[in-house]
């Protein structure tokens, strides 16, 4: 232990670690953007899970050729940071190619882009293998250090996440990751020796610098929206905007109009508009407001149904994207409060109206913003639940605060006596959102008391859905204003009252057993009804609005739909549990090869407590990041403060390792038990302080992830210093490996369990490293 | 009559030559068409008689007569067999009925209904999709079919109205133009789902000045209700 603080300690080297790990996490995160862009979001974690296989791989790799990597350590160092710096531009351009590009939507229609996905998959996987195989094999020749090691490694990679974010502020997302390479080429300058090869090696620098300044475009999937829309004639992208909540693009094209679910009796013209995308996928469109104005297109929408029951005063536009909403709110409304996480959208929005006393716009996250916010409004609207003609499941992991149980009552609190709650969705077959919307206002309403026949009303048009949620209850006049509003726009009164309408005109499309399921769901205050899709509510322990799978449900979904149109019911969650199958027995299989060369000393020890370290820490870092974006409302900042803030205090725990004896036995048990208090603590501290002003908020966050973090830093180098130096690179690749299989692991526990569980597992997964190490003692 | 034997048999012999998926076709239609359910004649001579592996990319044409729709490109799906056929029926057209389709693809469904009425026109907006599509139509000898490159929301104005109308792709909106075009008594069916995955069908009637919809349920796909 004391060489760590002796005089030989490789600086130069330290640096190096540093800078690599920076890129390699600024690269991860970059990637996830630029995947996000091209595919869908879902894919993006996929393909960067299978990627990241690569630590695991570097860690079996060193374990299989360790003599003859290390003799030839001095050399190679430099050698695979360069190399890895060049692999993160060329992999984005591979896999760009014409030859290997894939296309989700097409894996399931055309065999051939499963064999590109595998291409690039493997594709991604170079840069990380690289960078990992640098790290690994200075943990396996400087183990003494590895304290200060790790401290690099995890402090390098908390600065990788901050300057991702700094990044996306500032470059397109395609000119990302040459500017990333340039880390690795510098560690690499910096491990080379001689002068002259130095000097050569800016050679790599001035062909990533040239991408830095010409990087060539992102080819989307045909069948992003913004491709399609881009396929349209006359359309050009007018403005084009990054930022870490998502790259924003406005695209005008003459064809371009927006009237979601317009009543069939409009007879004028639809008007064509601007239309955002953010990362491809539609956002909003840009309707122009001026105080003139009387009416929108959207007057002859469902969605207007509650401006039909009353004259709001005050409304509230939650994730009011381009603002749309708010454009209607402003010609029916007195006052129109904002709230939209994206920066960029926000400041699109207070350009609407520059009289404060009638737009107040926040940037914040809605769920954040309603803890905060102490007024009461006449109506506050929600955004659209689903996307229109279904998504295919692709958001079926998309995570939505707004649309469970917890956001529903915060919303229901901010009402005034006679106060709406407006949400609207696309009808899909079979009927699920509708109905998962119903479920959830009428659960909530049970769970207060109120009886939800009387406060709950629907109305239906051709193609979409709204659901009105009246805080006071809905009187007979109520229902002769919505009845007369559906006879003007040929829509559907839907939703039992207790009020019938005077008759039943059934202008919209019929969907068999709605009617009778969402009556159950009400009178049964929101309580499971028989049904092969899950409706339940979503919560904030699991918010997946659009998660509507059930196991048992697949089996009739195969026989009534076929087996080739099942994937396309929920694509994002299967694709998840063939990706978390495929890179665990991936994993496996890297775990398992070394032993084939040589036999540990201690393998199952060794196993269960690296894997465990992996496991433990990344469920742990996926529920911080949950409970950091209720806490703190924008995603990418909670992320980022999550994850920056982890690996930082982390790498301060693993400086201080050396300085604790027997951390390796006594910090996973400790460790455990924090966690088991913080799954406790975390809901309390949010609610005591959630009205703080952000800045205070991301200091308590700080606050409360740094002695967490701390211990967390401590049980990896304590574990790799009690190691013999052969058996590190082994150690190295478990902990890899398994940390890659937890991060799809833990989405799948978060769907079907919860968050909670998520934090309860990671608890259990120290525990287990810390049961390992003294059964080990006492064997 | 054993020389009548032999003549039909180098008939059909020659007609396989001619066309290698002509029992895939036959399959097609016998499993997927008459199997599930559609049977309106015309519409099964029709898809009988359509070439569709011609109406795919050359790389998919094994897979042409499978139970599924296929990329055509421009994020644009050839609809499956079953979905055309069952549309198509629907629309209750006859020889003579003007029909006017939204969104003309790779050109198979304008195909299909020209089999049935001369008087088809097939609007479509993406120019590359339009020009092969107007092309492969006149090679394959449906000449009848009037294409035309433009906004699908406008309609075709000139040949209005039309006894049918056919979107074959849903949009957030249906253009009321497009139902201004549309005769008393008749009927418009746009496929509601994602592009791989038309889970329903909407028709929309006009009766007089108003404007009903339906959503239409094929066959196989039954309501999800549990013990149903």
């Amino acid at each position: 232990m004391n060489h760590a603080m002796g005089p030989t300690r490789p600086v130069r080297l330290l640096f190096a670690i540093g800078l690599i790990s920076t890129a390699v996490i600024a690269y991860q995160i970059c990637l996830m953007q630029i995947l996000s862009i091209v595919q869908w979001h879902h894919f993006a974690s996929t393909i960067i899970a299978i990627a990241l296989l690569g630590f695991g791989a570097s860690g079996t790799c060193i374990a299989l050729l360790r003599l003859k990597l290390l003799a030839h350590y001095e050399p190679l160092m430099p050698v695979l940071m360069i190399a890895c710096g060049l692999a993160m531009v060329l992999a984005v351009n591979a896999a760009q190619s014409g030859l290997i590009r894939f296309d989700s939507y097409l894996l399931f229609a055309e065999p051939r882009h499963i064999h590109r996905l595998a291409a690039t998959c493997l594709i991604y996987f170079m840069p990380f293998f690289l960078g990992a195989l640098a790290i690994g094999l200075a943990f396996a020749r400087h183990a003494p250090f590895i304290n200060h090691l790790y401290c690099a490694n995890l402090i390098g990679s908390g600065l990788g996440a901050a300057l991702a974010l700094i990044l996306m502020r500032r470059l397109p997302p395609e000119a990302l990751p040459a500017f990333i390479a340039l880390t690795p080429l510098l560690a690499g300058m910096l491990m080379l020796k001689r002068p002259l090869i130095r000097s050569a090696a800016c050679l790599p620098i001035c062909l990533v610098l040239l991408y830095v300044y010409h990087p060539p475009d992102l080819a989307l999937s045909e069948f992003k929206d913004l491709k399609r829309a881009m396929d349209l004639p006359g359309a050009a992208i007018i403005s084009s905007r990054n930022s870490p909540l998502g790259l924003l693009d406005i695209v005008k094209a003459p064809a371009l109009r927006y009237a979601p679910g317009v009543s069939l009796t409009y007879q004028g013209d639809l008007p064509v508009c601007p239309m955002v995308f953010k990362n491809g996928d539609w956002f909003g469109p840009i309707l122009p407001w001026n105080p003139a104005m009387r009416h929108l297109i959207l007057d002859y929408t469902t969605g207007a149904v509650a401006y039909a029951l009353a004259k709001p005063a005050r409304l509230l536009v939650l994730d009011a994207a381009t603002g749309a909403d708010v454009v209607q709110g402003l010609i029916h409304g007195q006052t129109v409060t904002a709230v939209e996480p994206h920066p960029l959208a926000a400041k699109m929005l207070s350009r609407l109206s520059a009289d404060e006393k009638r737009l107040q716009v926040f940037p914040d996250g809605s769920r954040a913003f309603l803890r905060r916010d102490r007024s009461f409004y006449d109506l506050i609207i929600l955004p659209m639940a689903n996307t229109f003609g279904g998504s295919s499941g692709i958001h079926a992991l998309a995570e939505n605060h707004l649309l469970t149980l917890e956001g529903f009552t915060q919303m229901w609190h901010r009402l005034e006596p006679h106060g709406m709650l407006s949400v609207s969705c696309w009808l899909d077959t079979p009927p699920r959102a509708s109905l998962k919307l119903v479920a959830t206002a009428s659960a909530v309403l049970g769970r207060l008391g109120m009886d939800p026949v009387k406060h709950i009303v629907g109305v239906k048009g051709w193609g979409t859905f709204t659901m009105v949620v009246k805080r006071s209850a809905i009187t007979p006049a109520d229902i002769r204003n919505i009845d007369d509003f559906c006879q003007r726009l040929a829509f559907d009164t839907l939703l039992p009252t207790g009020h019938a309408p005077p008759e039943n005109r059934d202008y919209g499309p019929r969907q068999e057993g709605w009617s009778s399921i969402a009556a159950g769901l009400i009178s049964g205050r929101g309580a499971a009804v028989p049904y092969d899709f899950n409706i339940r509510p979503a919560t904030d322990d699991r918010p997946y609005f659009s998660q509507f799978l059930t196991v048992r449900g697949l089996e009739r979904l195969k026989a009534i739909y076929g087996r080739r149109m099942v994937p396309f019911f929920e694509l994002g969650y299967l694709i998840l549990i063939l990706a978390t199958t495929l890179v665990s027995f991936l994993a496996v299989v890297l775990i398992l090869l070394p032993l084939v060369k040589e036999r540990p000393t201690h393998p199952l020890t060794t196993l269960i407590y690296f894997g465990g370290l992996g496991v433990g820490y990344l469920f742990l870092e996926i529920a911080l990041i949950q409970h950091a974006v209720l806490y703190l409302g924008t995603p990418m900042y909670a992320a980022a403060i999550a994850i920056g803030g982890m690996l930082f205090f982390s790498g301060c725990g693993s400086l201080a390792s050396a300085m604790i004896p027997k951390a390796y036995r006594i910090m996973p048990a400790c460790v455990a038990g924090l966690i088991l208090i913080y799954a406790l603590g975390f809901a309390p501290l949010i609610s005591l302080t959630c009205a703080l002003p952000i800045v205070a908020r991301i200091g308590i966050m700080l606050l409360v992830v740094a002695p967490l973090a701390f211990c967390l830093g401590m049980p990896f180098p304590a574990g790799i210093a009690r190691l013999p130096q052969k058996d590190v690179p082994w150690a190295w690749g478990i902990n890899g490996c398994l940390s890659v299989v937890s991060a799809p692991l833990a989405n799948i526990v978060a769907v079907e369990l919860g968050f909670t569980w998520v934090m309860i597992f990671s608890a259990l997964a120290y525990a287990a490293v810390g049961l390992a190490v003294w059964v080990k003692r006492y064997a | 009559m054993p020389g009548l034997f032999s003549l039909l048999t180098c008939l059909l012999l020659f007609a396989a030559a001619d066309d290698p998926y002509l029992s895939a076709r036959e399959e097609m239609v016998k499993a997927q068409i008459v199997g599930q359910g559609i049977k309106d004649q015309a519409v099964i001579k029709a898809m009988r008689t359509v070439k569709r592996h011609l109406f795919v990319p050359r790389h998919l044409r094994s897979r042409a007569y499978e139970d599924g729709p296929l990329p055509i490109g421009y994020g644009q799906t050839i609809s499956q067999p079953f979905i055309v056929a069952f549309m198509t029926e629907i629309l209750k057209i006859k020889p003579g009925s003007k029909v006017l389709e939204i969104g003309t693809g790779s050109g198979y469904q304008a195909a299909i209904l020209a089999s049935i009425t001369p008087e088809v026109y097939s609007v479509e907006i993406i120019e590359a999709l339009g020009h092969s599509a107007r092309k492969r139509l006149q090679t394959l000898g449906f000449t009848s079919v009037q294409v035309k490159i433009a906004d699908g929301y406008y309609g075709w104005e000139a040949y209005a109205p039309y006894d049918a109308i056919i979107v074959t792709a849903a949009a957030e909106y249906i253009p009321p133009p497009l139902i201004k075009q549309l005769k008393a008594g008749g009927r418009m069916i746009i496929p509601v789902g994602s592009p791989f995955m038309v889970q329903t069908l909407m028709r929309v009637e006009k009766q007089g000045s108003k404007v009903y919809t339906r959503n239409i349920l094929p066959v196989r796909f039954v309501p999800l209700r549990r013990g149903s």
